[in-house]
């Protein structure tokens, strides 16, 4: 059941779902809980795959003696109910699953994505504070802003804001650079 | 027509020392954890129909800021009072830069809290709401997308599974249970030992007297000790998180009152070698130095008063308050 984050002590059902902060009993924590049904539903058993029956009836690809129940929509391999993996109301295979997740052709098995956009304007701007570094890292930071335009991003909404920033800061501090060595050779 | 966003940003975020920052994202189906560390995205997702239960706990975190807050603000004003030209400047725009993050403490975030989510096989803190106004205003958003995902629970289904729940588990009962927060002597002896402290040496800090040297002495020798009878109290009955914190912070400042005591005098004596034998007269020099002699002196002075002064005022009030 709900415990007292702070005590592990359960916390009885009058403090639950009141929508206000209400106190452990035990230890005098200022608690809002919020149940939902999933906390008393009942757990399904896990399928592991029906055998086969009878001759003509389909097999799974990974499980021959298993009765096939349903094709992976990505590869059309009949699946038992052990291998069906169900995600974004599609049935799908592991090897499927997997080769998604290696690809990104799966977002919701996205776990991780580098985002070269602040990569790219933290190398354009943290060097400026020591100035001379610019020299080197101007150029990384144009090379990154362009090279990586096109990889996806977050998520989650995002602008090319970054990247605009760090192409305009790379560019001023080439061309301050330029100017530099243009009076040095003059 | 405009498609309608496929993530929508929840209110709350936090970024720790380390530059890792976490804000969370609503989408359809699910809730989204976003940490970002060192220019990578993290991503854990919450699915509406798993979620079992959202937890806020409100903590004294925000209380223990704004108080150390508080103290750092009286030091720097007070110092900027003290010193003299540009060391007024210094520390009057520190003294101006505390008070405004003081305010916006108090003012846009208000209390704190730590919040978690709760699923069958898991249980997570979401680092991004800590704060108690933002964490309620988001748990409303996600309990209405979990309701329209799973339904709601009635208060007898509720009771129901209570009631089957296993026993095992460790419980209080309502009827058991004593009132909340209760009152404790030795806590409040403590607070006003430590006003009186702080208002003795506030005296001491403008007229030196070998009386009030002896009688601050007596009030912090008497504060260590009613000290760990409260933190040996706190353990034994229910008590307020806030009461806690502050015997707590009590400790951490009659440590550091003695050990600045403690340098004080070994720097004295060795200043004066010939008073080491004589412990009156040594007593009697020391109570006659005035804190103003020196800034060292008076940064001390002005620790120790306004210490005093916020932990026991600030402790007895919140005593008063729960009372």
């Amino acid at each position: 059941m709900i415990k007292c984050p702070k005590c592990e002590t359960r916390l009885p059902e009058s403090t639950i779902n009141t929508s206000r902060l209400e106190a452990c009993l035990a230890c005098g924590v200022m608690i809002r809980a919020d149940a939902f049904p999933a906390l008393i539903r009942k757990q399904s058993a896990v399928q592991t795959g029906e055998l086969l029956q009878a001759e003509n009836e389909a097999s799974c690809f990974y499980h021959p003696k298993k009765k096939a129940v349903v094709p992976c929509s990505v590869c059309g391999r009949f699946l038992c109910a052990l291998c069906d993996v169900e995600l974004d109301g599609c049935s799908m295979c592991l090897t499927c699953v997997e080769a998604g997740k290696n690809q990104r052709k799966i977002k919701s098995l996205e776990n991780k994505r580098t985002l070269y956009d602040n990569r790219a304007l933290s190398i354009a701007v943290v060097p400026m504070l020591f100035v001379y570094p610019t020299i080197i890292t101007a150029p990384i930071a144009l090379f990154m802003a362009l090279w990586y335009w096109k990889e996806p991003s977050s998520i989650i909404p995002r602008t090319k804001i970054r990247f605009i920033i760090a192409i305009i800061l790379s560019l001023c501090q080439i061309a301050g650079w330029l100017l530099v060595l243009w009076f040095f050779i003059r | 027509m405009k498609a309608p966003k496929e993530y929508l940003r929840l209110p709350g975020k936090h970024k720790d020392l380390m530059g890792n920052y976490f804000h969370l994202w609503c989408a359809r189906d699910h809730l989204l954890s976003v940490s970002y560390r060192f220019g990578d995205e993290y991503y854990k997702r919450f699915y509406y129909k798993d979620i079992q239960t959202i937890i806020i706990r409100k903590t004294v975190m925000g209380k223990v800021q704004n108080g150390i807050m508080g103290g750092m603000t009286l030091f720097f004003g007070v110092m900027a009072f003290l010193t003299g030209d540009i060391g007024a400047v210094i520390f009057g725009i520190l003294a101006l830069s505390t008070t405004i993050l003081l305010l916006v403490n108090i003012v846009l975030h208000g209390p704190t809290c730590e919040s978690h989510i709760q699923t069958a096989v898991q249980k997570e803190k979401l680092k991004s709401l800590k704060f108690l106004k933002k964490a309620i205003k988001s748990a409303d958003i996600i309990k209405k997308h979990i309701q329209q995902n799973q339904g709601v629970i009635s208060a007898q289904e509720l009771r129901t599974a209570f009631k089957a729940a296993p026993s095992s588990e460790k419980t209080v009962n309502v009827d058991e249970a004593l009132p909340l927060p209760q009152h404790s002597n030795i806590h409040s002896a403590l607070f006003i030992i430590l006003v009186l402290l702080g208002l003795s040496g506030a005296y001491g800090f403008f007229y030196q007297t070998v009386v009030v040297s002896f009688i601050e002495m007596l009030l912090c020798l008497g504060a260590s000790v009613i000290m760990v009878m409260a933190l040996v109290r706190q353990y034994q009955i229910r008590i307020a998180g806030s009461i806690r914190a502050i015997t707590w912070a009590t400790l951490g400042y009659i440590c550091i009152y003695l050990g600045c005591g403690y340098v004080l005098y070994i720097f004295f004596l060795i200043k004066n070698p010939t008073l080491a034998h004589n412990q009156w007269k040594l007593f009697k020099t020391m109570a006659a130095l005035s804190p103003l002699s020196h800034p060292l002196l008076t940064g001390i002075g002005v620790f120790t008063i306004s210490g005093a002064l916020i932990l026991g005022i600030g402790g007895f009030f919140l005593l008063r308050r729960l009372k």
